[in-house]
């Protein structure tokens, strides 16, 4: 293996010099191909290269302003000089105040995910909270489970005690404690490492358990990894590829890899599935494609302080929909679910026909009245409905996003409830909100806020509001008188699980 | 003429990002183009795209990631088009593990840039010296074997060992950093 980096350096060197022969360079692009740790050494030393030519570390260029480079270097597209010019005089405007900035617009190396009766060694160091983000630097627990999510797609669960160190999107070092990595194919080559060795991804599930003595367990889930036996100078010793359902046992102090007995059900608790049906449920629907406006934090669940940054994942529904849902953190949901709608005056016919989408109406549907729920219900007389069941027991709290039609002055109303079959003698009354960053036809936007108690699976998680009715329908085409008011429709809605 | 300071505004928007990810984005095609040549025309060409699509960047993402897809997309366009005429090309898979295991390169990039100041200062007066002829003057390595009497093999040698020093040196220091190199 040594070897091989050797002759890396070797032919990129060659390379650099435009040396190198079409055999070396067939050569090169081998090892390169087949080895993660030749592609490091490859673009290291295309590092010094690089940052030996003028603009680098050597030479009066590395004086020279980023954005004056950036004029300079542009004589061939014309345009671009003229354009970069502006820029750069824009930026002597501006000054130094956009430099002056904190310029990191990456992304932080990780982000904590889940975080599960956690003790934390360090209270101080940050709030442990989920969604906040991690940079370089040790996380230690005494207690209980951990996810983190590093920005190149790996995620780490980590059992306390355990100590980590997060050294990058791709490297961690495991000082001690139990852990499993789920790495997707963006995250290929992750690393952790530990005392005397370090694990490889190849694209994988793998667990490391690392005792305090000195000794580190690594056992394959799922695809297969690199494991590697390292001296005190970080050089390899001994490096073995694991397959699925084997595990080896790395003693640093003997200095070798031994096979041992594969233990899965030691991580079971560790592992995303697991980890995923111990969570609240967080469930996030987009009822209507104008919805887009509650998206991301601006979302009435996330501003309440009940779903994090990262949650930010929505189920579109287009009409009646049953089976496998994605969770508000983009994974899976474990279990089934089912989404009805209904429409009716007083009572709700969960059944009833929805409108043929090809007529008059659909074709006039505009706005927020163009979405599968509110055309599905143009003709019910009143009230429209949308349940969801699948949740398993619980208490929850609901986000109902609502908008009134056209422009809405006057206070809508909404019913939220388990297994309600029409609305609340007394509905909440929802008042519009004014915003000034939006058209006026989509002013009027608000939404509701309340408690369900689900006793089952089987029970429905209801909401019903007021919907267009006959009255509205009958001046449709010709839309010259304002629509009645409390009429809204249903535009997206957020639940999640309470502990 | 009321669209002006919006269009300065996202020029100097634009100049700042590509201020910040410049090296990152030249490093990144250097490492998939050899030659320099080529990976400059590569930059150039996918500035021309960036700056045409820049409407459609989202300010909440990280640019360099965003930038470095049209990098990329250019690389290819240009295998394509230098298929005939190009010396050197990586195959498509070595392309391919380079570009997507870029983003984790680029920080550990960046602290051996910061590293090879330092390790630059520990050169000898002749080491520092052919250095400088070679990368600052740009001279090519068979005029310096010219110029000094010496065979390109033998100087090549010797350069070569200057530059694996600089890359233990600076291994080094980013190991002690916490990277892998």
């Amino acid at each position: 293996m040594k070897e091989d980096f050797k002759r890396v350096l070797e032919l990129t060197g060659l390379l650099c010099d435009e040396l190198i022969d079409d055999e070396q360079f067939v050569e090169l692009d081998k090892l390169l191909a087949e080895d993660v740790n030749a592609r490091r050494v490859y673009t290291s030393f295309l590092e010094v290269h690089h940052g030996l030519a003028p603009g680098g570390s050597l030479g009066q260029g590395q004086n020279e302003k980023s954005e004056e480079r950036l004029v300079k270097d542009m004589p061939k597209a014309r345009s671009w000089v003229r354009f970069c010019t502006t820029a750069a005089a824009a930026l002597i405007v501006v000054g130094l105040v956009f430099f002056s900035l904190e310029s990191s617009q990456a992304p932080p190396i990780a982000v904590l995910t889940r975080v599960i009766d956690v003790k934390w060694s360090h209270p101080t160091r940050f709030r442990g909270e989920i969604g906040e983000a991690l940079e370089r630097g040790w996380l230690k627990i005494d207690a209980g489970v951990v996810e983190l999510v590093f920005s190149s797609g790996a995620s780490v669960s980590l059992e306390g005690p355990a100590q980590l160190r997060i050294d990058s999107p791709l490297k961690c070092f495991s000082d001690s404690g139990m852990l499993v990595a789920n790495c997707p194919e963006s995250a290929y080559g992750f690393t952790i490492e530990f005392r005397g060795g370090e694990v490889v991804d190849l694209g994988t599930e793998f667990a490391l358990n690392t005792r305090v003595e000195g000794e580190t367990n690594v056992h394959v889930l799922n695809g297969k990894v690199n494991v590697a036996l390292l001296d005190d100078t970080r050089e390899v010793i001994e490096r073995q590829e694991l397959t699925e359902n084997t595990a080896v046992v790395l003693n640093s102090s003997e200095g070798e890899i031994a096979p041992m007995a594969y233990n899965q059900s030691m991580f079971d608790e560790l592992r995303r599935d697991s980890l995923i049906k111990s969570q609240p449920v967080k469930l996030q629907f987009d009822i209507g494609r104008r919805a887009g406006l509650y998206h991301g934090t601006d979302a009435p669940g996330h501003s309440g302080g009940d779903l994090f940054a990262h949650e930010n994942v929505w189920n579109q529904i287009i009409g009646d929909q049953a089976g496998s849902f994605v969770m508000a953190d983009g994974n899976l949901c474990p279990f089934p679910i089912k989404v009805d709608y209904g429409q009716g005056d007083g009572e709700i016919n969960w059944q009833a026909a929805p409108v043929d989408r090809l007529g008059k109406v659909y074709k006039r549907a505009r706005g927020v009245a163009n979405s599968a729920l509110s055309l599905d219900n143009l003709f019910c007389h009143d009230e429209l409905g949308m349940r969801v069941s699948g949740l398993p027991k619980g208490r929850y709290r609901v986000y109902v996003l609502c908008r009134s039609f056209r422009r809405q002055k006057a206070t809508y109303n909404v019913s939220i409830g388990a297994n309600l079959r029409k609305a609340w003698s007394e509905p909440m009354k929802v008042l519009p909100m004014k915003d000034e960053g939006v058209p006026e036809w989509e002013q009027g936007y608000t939404y509701a806020m309340g408690e369900v108690e689900i006793k089952n699976s089987k029970d429905w998680l209801t909401i019903i509001t007021e919907s267009i009715d006959d009255y509205t329908l009958k001046n449709i085409d010709r839309m010259k008188k304002a629509p009645r008011n409390n009429r809204s429709t249903l535009l997206g809605l957020q639940i999640v699980e309470l502990d | 003429m009321s669209s002006e300071p919006h269009n300065n505004q996202k020029q100097v928007l634009f100049t700042r990002h590509f201020a910040d990810s410049e090296r990152a984005m030249y490093g990144f095609a250097y490492s998939l183009v050899p030659l320099r040549a080529d990976a400059d025309d590569i930059v150039q060409e996918a500035l021309v795209l960036l700056w045409k699509h820049f409407d459609q960047y989202d300010p909440e993402r990280p640019f360099l990631p965003w930038a470095n897809r049209f990098v990329y997309r250019q690389v290819q366009t240009y295998r394509r088009k230098q298929a005939t005429r190009a010396k050197y090309f990586f195959s498509d898979e070595t392309i391919e593990r380079l570009a997507a295991e870029m983003p984790a390169f680029q920080e550990r990039d960046q602290a051996m840039s910061r590293a090879l100041e330092l390790c630059l200062e520990g050169l000898g007066g002749k080491q520092r010296a052919l250095i400088e002829q070679r990368y600052v003057a740009k001279e090519s390595l068979c005029k310096l074997a010219d110029e000094t009497g010496r065979s390109a093999n033998s100087l090549y040698k010797t350069l070569q060992r200057i530059r694996v020093g600089l890359y233990r040196c600076i291994s080094q220091r980013v190991l002690d950093e916490g990277f892998t190199v």
